[in-house]
C-alpha cells in the first residue's frame, strides 16, 4: 500500500528487531509494526494471519485506548493487551515516534503476559530511538 | 418514554463524517483520529481510525447515538461491527472526488446490512468546490437500486442542515418500526 516512505535502513532495521522479538521471546508468535494510521511498516508473520488486517485492527485497538485513557484523564495510552482465550494480543506504543507507530505482538499459551510486554516494550524503545537517529 | 436509536455515519475519507458528528452532537465527541500517512487515498492531515462518537436529542427524552466510521477500506472489519446494531445509516459523498456515483455504488453495496433491517439517507458535501451537480445523478442511481433513499446536498459545518437531514433519517427509522410493529 503507497503510504508514507521510511529509509530502507530503517525498514530493515525494524525488520531484525521484530524477527529477534519473535524468535526470542518465549511463546511471541507474531510482531508487527504499523503506523497509527493503520498501515504496515514492518512485520513478521504466520502464514495465515494479514498484515494488512492486523495493521488496521491495531491502530483502531490503540486509538480506543487512547481515547478511553484521555476519557479518564490518564494522560497518553502506553499499550492494549487483549486476553483471549487462546492467547494474547499485546500493542504498544512507539515512545517517541512522529507521526505515532504501534508496535502489535501476539503471544500463545506459553508466553507470560508480563514477559512478552516487558520484551515488546524494549523493542518498542530500540526501534524509537533507531527512528531517531535515521530521520 | 423517549427512544433511543444509534445512527451510523459512513463514507469515503474526507466527506466529513468526523465534522458532522462535531456539529451535531450535543457532547464532547469521542475520537481516533491519527496522522495520516496513507497519501494514497487522501491528503487530509487526520484521520478516523476508529470511530468517533457523540449524542444528540432531537425532542425531550428521545436520545440519538451518532457513530462515524473510518472511511478506508482496510478498516472495513469496524464497519460490519457497527451495522448490525445502527437503525439508520448517513452515507455522506464528497462531490468534489473523482467519482461520487463510484463512491456511493461501494458504500450502499458494504453497507447493505444496514439497508436490509433499517433506511439511510445520502448527503452531499463540498458541493460548492464542484461544478458537478451529483444530487441529480444520485436520485438516479438509488431508483434504478430501488432504494427509497432521500438525497440532500448539506454542509457538514451547518448545524442546521445536518439536524434536517438527521431528522428526516430519525423519521424514517420511527415509521419503519410503527410499520413492522403493525405487520
Amino acid at each position: 500500500m503507497p503510504a508514507k516512505k521510511h529509509s530502507k535502513v530503517f525498514q530493515a532495521l525494524c525488520q531484525e528487531s521484530l524477527r529477534q522479538l519473535v524468535t526470542e521471546t518465549a511463546g511471541v508468535e507474531n510482531a508487527c509494526l504499523v503506523s497509527g494510521d493503520g498501515v504496515e511498516i514492518s512485520a513478521v508473520l504466520g502464514e495465515n494471519v494479514s498484515p494488512g488486517r492486523i495493521a488496521a485492527m491495531t491502530s483502531s485497538m490503540h486509538a480506543l485506548g487512547a481515547a478511553i485513557t484521555r476519557e479518564l484523564k490518564m494522560k497518553e495510552c502506553r499499550s492494549v493487551i487483549v486476553d483471549g482465550d487462546a492467547g494474547s494480543i499485546i500493542m504498544v506504543r512507539l515512545p517517541v515516534a512522529q507521526p505515532e507507530l504501534v508496535l502489535a505482538v501476539t503471544c500463545g499459551h506459553r508466553a507470560t503476559v508480563g514477559g512478552a510486554l516487558f520484551a515488546a516494550r524494549q523493542h518498542a524503545r530500540y526501534i524509537s530511538e533507531k527512528l531517531s537517529e535515521t530521520t | 418514554m423517549g427512544y433511543e436509536h444509534i445512527i451510523l455515519f459512513a463514507g469515503p475519507v474526507g466527506a466529513g463524517k468526523t465534522t458532522a458528528i462535531s456539529t451535531l452532537s450535543e457532547i464532547p465527541v469521542v475520537s481516533t483520529e491519527a496522522i495520516n500517512t496513507d497519501f494514497s487515498i487522501s491528503n487530509k492531515a487526520t484521520t478516523t481510525v476508529a470511530m468517533d462518537y457523540g449524542q444528540i436529542s432531537l425532542e425531550e427524552g428521545h436520545l440519538i447515538r451518532l457513530y462515524g466510521v473510518p472511511g478506508q477500506e482496510r478498516f472495513d472489519f469496524v464497519w460490519k461491527l457497527f451495522q448490525e446494531r445502527a437503525a439508520g445509516l448517513v452515507l455522506l459523498l464528497d462531490e468534489s472526488a473523482k467519482e461520487p456515483l463510484t463512491d456511493l455504488d461501494f458504500f450502499l453495496d458494504r453497507f447493505a446490512g444496514v439497508l436490509n433491517h433499517g433506511v439511510a439517507v445520502v448527503g452531499i458535501t463540498r458541493s460548492e468546490l464542484s461544478s458537478s451537480k451529483s444530487l441529480s445523478a444520485c436520485c438516479t442511481r438509488l431508483q434504478e437500486r430501488r432504494l427509497k433513499v432521500p438525497v440532500f446536498e448539506v454542509d457538514a459545518r451547518d448545524r442546521e442542515q445536518m439536524v434536517v437531514l438527521l431528522t428526516a433519517l430519525v423519521s424514517m427509522v420511527q415509521m419503519r418500526e410503527t410499520q413492522l410493529e403493525a405487520d
